[in-house]
């Protein structure tokens, strides 16, 4: 079963240099390839679901080669990089939403456009390296798919994007670019720091993890943590689009194309909280406690601040970009709880997120194609001409608000939970986002498929067969969590009880 | 005798002459001329290094030879960009080669 | 038949699957059928259910696993009590019925299998929020009753106003609703269970405890957190303005929103979490008042509105109030029992409003009718028997159940709120027969085409109606000594809740006198005409008719003291975030830009400078070097 996780990674890859040899004006044949790149990763990831053992901690599926081994790196040790792959309760529920996302992308991009060939190869290139952050054990691999998912994105902003491309595309790689560097500032850190205790200098996950659990405070200084936390918080703030480094997600949702911003939404911006999790809840609870007032704070300012931007928003895209940097706000706030509901509630919100934003920009991205148009005002009276779209779409934005029986609510009922244990003040304030959402997502909605119908799209087409298979599997996803959350929540229960035991220890 | 002073001292003025003549003279064969002066000079310094410096071995004269390898191939490159400069631009004057400016 | 309680919600869960799936091609009857049926099944076994709490008292929770949280876990089932079995009953009653006359209603309208599915989906949220034995599983129902009121008040989505009076209704409430969330998650962190049962024990045993603040302030502070849930679901002042806007839906849907789903359930809850209020006096006195000032509050601006569902919607905050009031001075039954009888009547007067409009073309404003009388028999009598029974008067439902509010609010000492609830009596009685009058006797007052086409509707208009009046004249009876008090000895199948009310016949005589006195003014106004109406709003009374009629200005006040700060902080927080928080980016990336256009210039192309300044450099760093390493050049 582990070799699945590297064909889960690889065959991305694959797909991309089968691609090369695709002639130029095959484009019918380059989404094929790229369909079946993708859909085998789905198949295999949902196989690693029916096989997981939810109830063992450990990595499962693991696999580990020897990769770089470099002799005398730190005085006489030597520092071993291996191709180490494997998941737990947490990294699963994100590979999942990986192979969910990407493939479903696949469908909605449009095999006509411009430059298909290359589009999909640039494509392949980013799943691979999104695949590769929730599998990989080794924080340099960890590193390099990290690095791998920005490149690709700068071309597929920067050609197939709007009419800002250029300028967004740069904003884009730059901040993600400032995010990596405090990353791997972090990440050589701990891994230092590990080595420095162990005696063995490697980059392995689970043995720095370990690492620093056994550490005693005289090998590992409170200082030093807290240090490396705040390098890593702030990668992860950019990386994660948190104010006030949260300006380049609005302008690359406004100008990818809408399967690419399905693709940020729904994964590439969830690896900064995976990070969050993985790395400062998973190595440095101490730090992300010693931090638990600044980090809620931050939290709470990014649930009202993004909300209140969210309401004059006169665009769709920036307006569900403000509320997905809202929605993370939540994250935040469950994180700096560290307590069991808060930590679920901040993974459950990440994942529900993400299969919203995909929902949202996917739908968004239909109307755009059919009206020619994502300006909240210039639309109008929808739900005549696509009543199934326009469906979707409040569905989709009720979901969005947390209404119960979709995944967002029980991932707020137990964010806040764990909030209201730790600084209740600070969690009340935070809950008016749960009003502010409810206002400026059915005034879009509203706006946009209830009233009169404008003359214009009287007699636009409701959505397609095919484009309705996204829309569908994305929704019933959403459902499934809202009405059985456990489906999620026994995945990374144990995991969770893991990172609370090691607080309390 | 020779002191290692006078060697050195010989080596020191080729050298200026040299810099001098490559960073203010205007014709490029000058210049290019100039910057052999400049190698010369650095040929005696190893040269009286590997004669009287304080571990005196072969090591010096075999790079001497390396340096005069490359000095001869430089000569050779440096010319040919030169013609083809000539011919683009119709000048030997180094002012005129400022295509690489903002 | 007990165990079987899920099967209440669960049909018109199924019904509206069914729906769903069948689509928009679906046969109107085939699609009214299912739906009334699968309502029906729902109220029979709702029947069986009551027969056996009665002989057996209450039974459950029957609670399953839903989801893990670390190490406490969270569930999901069904109780049955004798409170959510008469809730169940009256549900579905009502609901029923509503369907029933939807079919005539809403006859031809395009999306009307849709209007079904809304409603089948609406009925399942207010039957799963009545039998929840928890505080989470009841928020989850809570909000899809919210949700399936925004998509019927929006029903017809084309009309600007309908969906604004949907938007305005799904925030005004969940601004409501957030203080319940902050509750529920208060009640939890404190005790670590969702269960009714579990959080009552914690009350009793004093252990609702928390570490910033004592045990009676905490217990305080729920309450009244998940009382503003109430307050937003039941249309308490100050969130009562959701309510008539919600007019705008189709008829039939204001009657199941006023009478059965929606609203009940904040009178519901706070019913249902009783031991939770009644461990706070603090709390229970705040209720009171805001009841109070509810009751006479909507009473007031009842008085003067034009739109026949406008007045029946503030006699539905007002009647509210009455039992939220109730509920303020522990009169639990009496609560219940107005929560009961109001259902019937109240489902009875706005369908049978819907009856007046479906038959004068969707004209709603009481100015344009008259003399409907002759043309609406059935609609008129059971009108009649609905305004009855609101005003108050023997012996119909209305008088039974408000006598004991009104005694309940005398017997807690407090004055202040039995005057208030007794003007709102007279008030009430003066309204709902001034649209009466105005309605059904002399002459009409619209087109007189309209006038010659006015019938009565089918017989799935009026059976409804006719059952419910039925309803709305003995419901009370089962309250009184008729019966023996049969409603109050099986609510306290739960528990003795509240205190109970000696009733009196001086009371009796008095709110029945109000009520005679409120009618009689009416017909003086609009009947006799004796007494000129118009000439008393512009009269010396203009200004109090005004603030009546504009609803005492508390849109304006909202519209000005919250909508319009907040949409100003969000766009200053725009323009804070375009040109400042972006700004200084971009103004970093032009820093950047700017400062190369001016250095390029060093990049000349000559050689020969290159050389000579690298030679500076060069000389300039081994002199530092030097200057460094030795201490000074010698």
């Amino acid at each position: 079963m582990g070799n699945l996780l590297t064909l889960i990674v690889l065959l991305p890859l694959l797909g991309a240099l089968v691609l090369l040899f695709v002639p130029r004006n095959a484009q019918g044949q380059a989404k094929a390839i790229a369909l079946i790149a993708t859909f085998l990763p789905l198949i295999f990831a949902g196989s690693l679901y029916a096989g997981f053992d939810s109830g063992d901690q450990a990595m499962q599926f693991a696999v580990n080669y020897d990769w770089i081994h470099i002799n005398h790196v730190f005085h006489d040790k030597a520092l071993d990089i291996d191709f180490a792959l494997g998941i737990d309760g947490l990294s699963l529920p994100f590979l999942l939403l990986t192979a969910l996302i990407t493939f479903l992308a696949v469908i909605v991009s449009k095999k006509t456009m411009h430059r298909a060939k290359e589009y999909f190869f640039w494509y392949l290139l980013l799943a691979t390296g999104l695949f590769g952050c929730f599998v990989a054990v080794d924080l340099f691999l960890f590193f390099l798919f990290l690095e791998l998912t920005l490149i690709p994105m700068y071309f597929l902003i920067g050609i197939w994007g709007g009419e800002r491309k250029g300028p967004v595309a740069v904003k884009f790689l730059v901040y993600r670019g400032i995010a990596s560097v405090g990353i791997l500032l972090a990440f050589v850190g701990l891994a230092f720091a590990a080595g420095s205790v162990s005696g063995d200098l490697t980059m392995n996950l689970v043995s720095i993890t370990d690492t620093f659990a056994k550490a005693t405070p005289d090998q590992i200084s409170d200082t030093f943590k807290t240090g490396i936390f705040l390098v890593l918080l702030i990668g992860i703030l950019i990386e994660e689009a948190f104010f006030p480094f949260h300006t380049w997600l609005p302008d690359t949702h406004e100008q990818a194309p809408t399967a690419i911003s399905m693709v940020v939404g729904g994964v590439l911006m969830k690896i900064g909280a995976y990070i969050l999790f993985r790395i400062g809840v998973g190595i440095l609870p101490d730090a992300v406690q010693h931090y638990a007032i600044l980090i809620a704070v931050l939290g709470v300012i990014n649930v009202i601040y993004a909300a209140l931007v969210a309401l004059v928003q006169r665009d769709w895209r920036k307006l569900l970009a403000f509320s997905a940097i809202s929605h993370m706000g939540v994250v935040l706030l469950g994180v700096a709880a560290m307590n069991e509901a808060g930590l679920q509630g901040a993974i459950f919100m990440t994942i529900s997120s993400g299969l919203l934003s995909g929902l949202l920009f996917l739908l968004i991205g239909l109307v755009q194609e059919r009206t020619g148009t994502t300006m909240i005002g210039a639309l109008g009276g929808l739900s005549k001409p696509m009543p199934i779209i326009a469906g979707f779409l409040l569905a989709a934005a009720l979901a969005s608000l947390g209404l119960p029986g979709m995944s967002g609510f029980i991932s707020e009922v137990m964010a806040f939970i764990g909030a209201f244990k730790a600084f209740p003040v600070i969690a009340a304030v935070g809950t008016a986002g749960i009003v502010l959402a409810a206002v400026y997502l059915l005034w879009a909605m509203q706006r946009t498929t209830y009233g009169p119908t404008t003359v214009d799209y009287e007699s636009v087409s409701d959505v397609r067969a095919l484009e309705s298979i996204p829309m569908v599997v994305l929704t019933a996803f959403v459902i499934l969590i809202g009405v059985y959350p456990a489906i999620l929540g026994d995945l990374v229960n144990q995991t969770i009880l893991g990172y609370v035991t090691r607080i309390g220890g | 005798m020779i002191a290692v002073e006078q060697y050195l001292t010989l080596a020191a003025i080729l050298f200026c002459i040299g810099l001098f003549g490559a960073l203010t003279k205007r014709n490029i064969i000058i210049v290019l001329v100039s910057i052999e002066l400049m190698l010369n000079a650095v040929n005696i310094n190893l040269l009286t290094f590997a004669r009287y410096g304080l571990a005196p071995s072969i090591n010096g004269q075999v790079f001497t030879l390396f340096t005069m390898t490359i000095a001869a191939a430089e000569v050779a490159v440096g010319l040919a960009i030169l013609i083809s400069l000539y011919r683009n631009r119709n000048s030997s004057d180094v002012r005129d080669q400022d295509l690489m400016k903002w | 038949m007990v165990e079987y309680a899920w099967l209440v919600p669960f049909f018109p869960l199924v019904a509206y699957l069914l729906l769903f799936v069948l689509g928009r091609r679906a046969q109107e009857g085939i699609v009214t059928t299912l739906a009334v049926l699968a309502s029906l099944a729902g109220f029979v076994v709702s029947l069986s259910i009551l027969s056996q709490v009665h002989a057996n008292g209450p039974s459950g929770p029957y609670i399953f696993h839903w989801l893990t949280v670390g190490s406490f876990d969270l569930s999901v089932g069904y109780e049955v009590t004798a409170l959510n079995a008469m809730m169940l009953v009256v549900v579905t009653f009502v609901s029923t019925l509503v369907l029933l006359f939807s079919k005539g209603y809403m006859n031809g309208d395009k999306r009307f299998v849709v209007f079904y599915q809304y409603l089948c989906l609406f009925i399942f949220s207010m039957l799963g929020l009545v039998i929840s034995p928890n505080l989470l599983q009841m928020y989850i129902f809570w909000e899809l009753v919210g949700l399936c009121s925004f998509l019927l008040v929006g029903f017809w989505y084309f009309k600007p106003e309908a969906a604004a009076a949907a938007k305005k209704a799904f925030i005004v409430t969940r601004i409501g609703d957030l203080g319940l969330f902050i509750g529920i998650v208060l009640v939890f962190v404190a005790t670590g269970t969702f269960e009714y049962s579990g959080v009552f024990q914690a009350i009793q045993s004093g252990q609702l405890n928390i570490d910033w603040m004592s045990h009676d302030n905490f217990v305080t502070l729920v309450a009244i957190l998940i009382f503003v849930g109430a307050i937003g679901k039941s249309a308490q002042f100050p969130l009562h303005t959701w309510l008539p806007d919600a007019m705008e839906g189709p008829t039939p849907v204001s009657a199941l929103i006023h009478a059965a789903t929606m609203v009940a359930a904040g009178v519901y809850l706070v019913a249902r979490a009783f031991p939770l209020f009644e461990a706070s006096p603090d709390a229970l006195t705040v209720i009171a008042i805001i009841g109070g000032i509810t009751a006479i509050f909507a009473a007031l601006i009842g008085l003067t509105q034009n739109d026949i569902k406008r007045v029946v919607a503030y006699s539905t905050i007002s009647q509210l109030g009455y039992m939220v009031m109730a509920l303020g001075v522990s009169a639990y039954v009496a609560s219940t029992f107005h929560l009961m009888t109001h259902a019937f009547f109240k489902a009875l007067l706005f369908l049978a409003a819907g009856s007046v409009i479906h038959a004068i073309h969707h004209n709603q404003d009481i100015r344009k009718m008259g003399g409907l009388w002759k043309k609406l028999p059935i609609t008129g009598w059971t009108f009649l028997i609905g305004a009855l029974a609101l005003s108050g008067i023997p012996p119909f439902a209305g008088f039974w159940s408000k006598d004991e509010i009104l005694t309940g609010a005398l017997q807690s000492g407090n004055t202040t709120l039995f005057v208030l609830g007794l003007i709102a009596a007279f008030c009430t009685a003066f309204y709902i027969f001034r649209v009466f009058f105005l309605t059904f006797t002399g002459e009409f007052r619209g087109e007189k085409d309209v006038y010659d086409h006015a019938h009565e509707s089918g017989s799935v208009m009026t059976l409804p109606l006719v059952l419910l009046g039925i309803m709305a004249i003995i419901a009370g009876l089962l309250n009184s000594p008729v019966t023996g008090y049969a409603f109050e000895h099986f609510m306290h199948l739960d528990g003795e809740l509240g205190q109970v009310h000696e009733p009196s016949i001086g009371m009796m005589g008095l709110s029945t006198v109000v009520g005679l006195l409120g009618i009689g003014l009416a017909y003086l106004m609009y009947k006799s005409k004796s007494i000129n109406a118009e000439a008393m709003a512009n009269g010396p009374l203009r200004p109090l008719y005004l603030l009546s009629f504009n609803k005492f200005y508390i849109d304006e006040l909202y519209h000005y003291v919250i909508v319009v700060p907040v949409v100003w902080i969000a766009r200053i927080l725009n323009f804070v975030d375009h040109w400042i928080v972006d700004g200084i980016v971009r103004a970093l990336g032009e820093a950047g830009y700017v400062s190369s256009l001016g250095l390029k210039y060093s990049q000349n192309g000559q050689v020969q400078t290159y050389g000579l300044i690298t030679l500076l450099g060069t000389v300039l760093l081994i002199g530092i070097s030097l200057y460094v390493v030795i201490g000074g050049i010698y």
